[in-house]
């Protein structure tokens, strides 16, 4: 904690003009990269194209049909939804880490993601009751989550609440208590699940398979209440960086903004976790690769956090698009079934290593 | 319950049907629960007070979910390994993460932030859990889930008492043993040091033993939560006595009639579905906790 409340007094020091290109500089890389790895999820697949190909299937004069089907219909809405939500979920996670001054703070280990998986599979419970109404179901499916993640959000605050307020290490443990409770009211759900088993199980991992530009459009109107929220509580999110105390002395009211600031986190993961499901590690890992590159600053850490988590969701999406297991003879994994790895196990894969560094490099 | 004394007595006039419900299927599954709950309960008390950690439990600092993921592996993709080398496996697993929490956060510091990083690393590790399942060639639907995510007794069959069986054996020289060192630790590092006990090394044998008494668990049912964390805490309010003799005992009898209730309440409450052991005991231990933690046990830390 005192670690990153130096890192701050640093970057604030040396925050004079030529820091502040550099800072700039990284943020456009960052841009670069993920527009380079748009591209690449755009031409890699089953039917690789290359980049002519792309472009021209995306101005609307494919060479066939299939070109257009492909990206248009497949590849392009996944890709964005993969950005959008890596995004959401990384900038929430620099969010909390910064307001509650924990680096283990984070959507999932909060309770949220939990939450937000618990609503969706509950309303996909529903739906297995009722078959007919598909379409109105896919609408209510994020509804769901959103409704989910908000309600984990409030009974942890809640919970943790005491007359001088909600304390942040009393948050994240409350949190990670509610977290295995809401878990296993899903695995209790996942039970009496009957025919949308499968379905569910890619929830609780996170998978982006069959999303298509209908989910994107559910995903839209949170990202267009969450983004300028959670701009507005940049400013109260760095003054609590500094402390309770300090953040008292610059005329805020403590207790209050950070209320603010964690329902924008909220907001912003539940709105993430509404598409994608409960994908691990993900609001944990890219604001910490975004404070080593960019410092513990709200407005550079923000920005540069959504477009870390905007590039590794859409890099492990490309993976667990295109990757298989045919190749490993001893497994005798089924190679026709269509059961993809979900886009979750990647970042999983990922996240161990990463979060034992984490933790290392603190101890 | 005059036909299941029947059954077990070896009367002959009962009902077949009877005595192969009783014999083959409720028996080793109550004979499972109660080594399960007992193991389970043992190995919380001892460490909880290997790590003096009031919050140390296999299931909360991630052992139970490292064994469950060697488990899920060898079952899901049918490795080629004996039945009988499944607990063996759990134990290298467990022992695995338990040395590797064990690095990544200092004993000296607050027991919560051992919680925190064992529910991440937990977390972490059901995350590939579930990945091993779903590329598991052989989808096998919500029963495994179940018995690698949050443990399940309904897999447990004779076979399945017998793999366990000898590690109870384990509990023996745990249970005789363990109590002077965990009494010395209790009064502290120096203060035991000062008694003649060398601290590190009874504390590395302590917590291996701890996960040895797991592992098995892992192995037939699953990481049945909040069984070992729980027991003990209730065994030291109800008796009043934190002396690791009385404790680790009553904890085993604690540990196994919690996990029968549960597999009780789990068998009956959603007929004819069976919910799993480990949600029971989620469920309720999960806000058992959030008391535990409101009445404040966390404020005794321990002295340093």
């Amino acid at each position: 904690m005192t670690a990153v409340r130096v890192r701050l007094a640093l970057s604030d020091d040396s925050a004079a003009a030529p820091s502040a290109t550099r800072h700039r500089r990284t943020v456009a890389v960052l841009a670069l990269l993920l527009a380079v790895l748009m591209l690449l999820y755009l031409m890699l697949g089953p039917a690789s194209m290359s980049p002519r190909l792309v472009v021209k299937a995306l101005i609307g004069q494919p060479e066939e049909t299939l070109h257009r089907i492909a990206v248009w219909e497949v590849r392009l809405p996944r890709a964005l939804m993969a950005a959008l939500s890596g995004a959401m979920l990384s900038s929430s996670g620099a969010f909390m880490q910064s307001v509650l001054r924990n680096p283990l703070a984070a959507p999932a280990t909060v309770g949220v993601t939990p939450g937000a998986v618990l609503g969706a599979v509950g309303i996909l419970m529903l739906a297995s009751g009722s078959e007919g109404t598909l379409n109105q179901l896919n609408f209510l499916v994020p509804m769901g989550a959103i409704a989910g993640g908000l309600f984990a959000g409030g009974l942890v605050y809640v919970l943790s609440y005491r007359r001088a307020g909600a304390d942040p290490l009393r948050l994240i443990l409350t949190g990670v208590i509610v977290a295995a409770f809401l878990s296993a009211i899903t695995s209790l759900l996942v039970l009496i699940s009957g025919s949308h088993t499968d379905a569910i199980i890619r929830w609780l991992v996170g998978s982006l398979s069959t999303r298509t530009w209908e989910h994107l459009l559910y995903q839209l109107p949170v990202a267009a209440v969450a983004v300028p929220l959670a701009a507005a509580v940049i400013p109260a999110g760095n003054a609590l960086q500094l402390g309770d105390a300090t953040a008292a002395n610059l005329g805020l009211r403590p207790e209050l903004a950070r209320a603010a600031v964690l329902a924008a986190a909220v907001v912003l993961a539940s709105g993430a976790v509404s598409v994608v499901g409960g994908i691990a590690f993900l609001g944990m890992m890219g604001p910490h690769l975004a404070r080593t590159l960019v410092g513990s600053d709200l407005r550079r850490l923000v920005p540069a956090a959504a477009l870390i988590g905007a590039i590794v969701l859409v890099a492990a999406d490309l993976l667990a698009r295109t990757f298989s297991l045919d190749w490993l003879p001893l497994l005798e994994v089924a190679t026709a079934s269509g059961s993809r790895v979900p886009v979750g196990a990647f970042t999983a894969l990922v996240g161990a290593p990463f979060f034992i560094y984490l933790m290392r490099a603190r101890v | 319950m005059r036909d299941v004394a029947d059954v077990l007595l070896g009367s002959a006039d009962v009902e077949d049907s009877h005595r192969f419900i009783v014999r083959n299927l409720r028996l080793p599954r109550v004979i499972g629960g109660a080594l399960a709950g007992g193991l389970l309960g043992v190995s919380g008390a001892v460490m909880q007070g290997t790590l003096r950690n009031p919050l140390a439990g296999p299931e909360l600092i991630g052992v139970s979910a490292g064994a469950s993921l060697a488990v899920a592996t060898i079952v899901a993709f049918r490795l080629p390994f004996p039945g009988i080398a499944l607990p063996t496996a759990a134990l290298v697993a467990g022992l695995i993460t338990g040395a590797l929490i064990l690095t990544l956060v200092s004993l000296k510091a607050n027991p919560m932030h051992m919680l925190l990083v064992g529910a991440a690393l937990t977390a972490l590790i059901n995350a590939l859990v579930i990945a091993v399942i779903t590329l598991a060639p052989n989808f096998g639907g919500v029963s495994i889930i179940y018995r690698f995510l949050v443990g399940s007794l309904s897999n447990v069959q004779w076979d399945e008492i017998r793999l366990a069986a000898p590690w109870c054996i384990a509990l023996l020289p745990v249970l005789l043993l363990a109590g002077r060192p965990l009494n010395l630790l209790q009064l502290g590092d120096e203060v035991a040091e000062g008694l003649g006990l060398g601290v590190r090394r009874t504390r590395t044998v302590l917590f291996a033993a701890s996960v040895v008494l797991v592992a098995p668990v892992v192995a037939i049912a699953g990481p049945i939560g909040f069984i070992a964390l729980v027991s003990p805490h209730l065994v030291r309010r109800l008796l009043r006595t934190s002396d690791a003799r009385v404790v680790m005992p009553v904890a085993a009898v604690t540990g196994a009639v919690l996990v029968l209730a549960a597999d009780t309440a789990a068998r009956l409450a959603l007929h004819p579905h069976e919910v799993a052991v480990g949600l029971w005991t989620a469920l309720l231990g999960a806000p058992a906790l959030l008391v535990l933690m409101q009445r404040g046990i966390l404020r005794q830390r321990p002295s340093a």
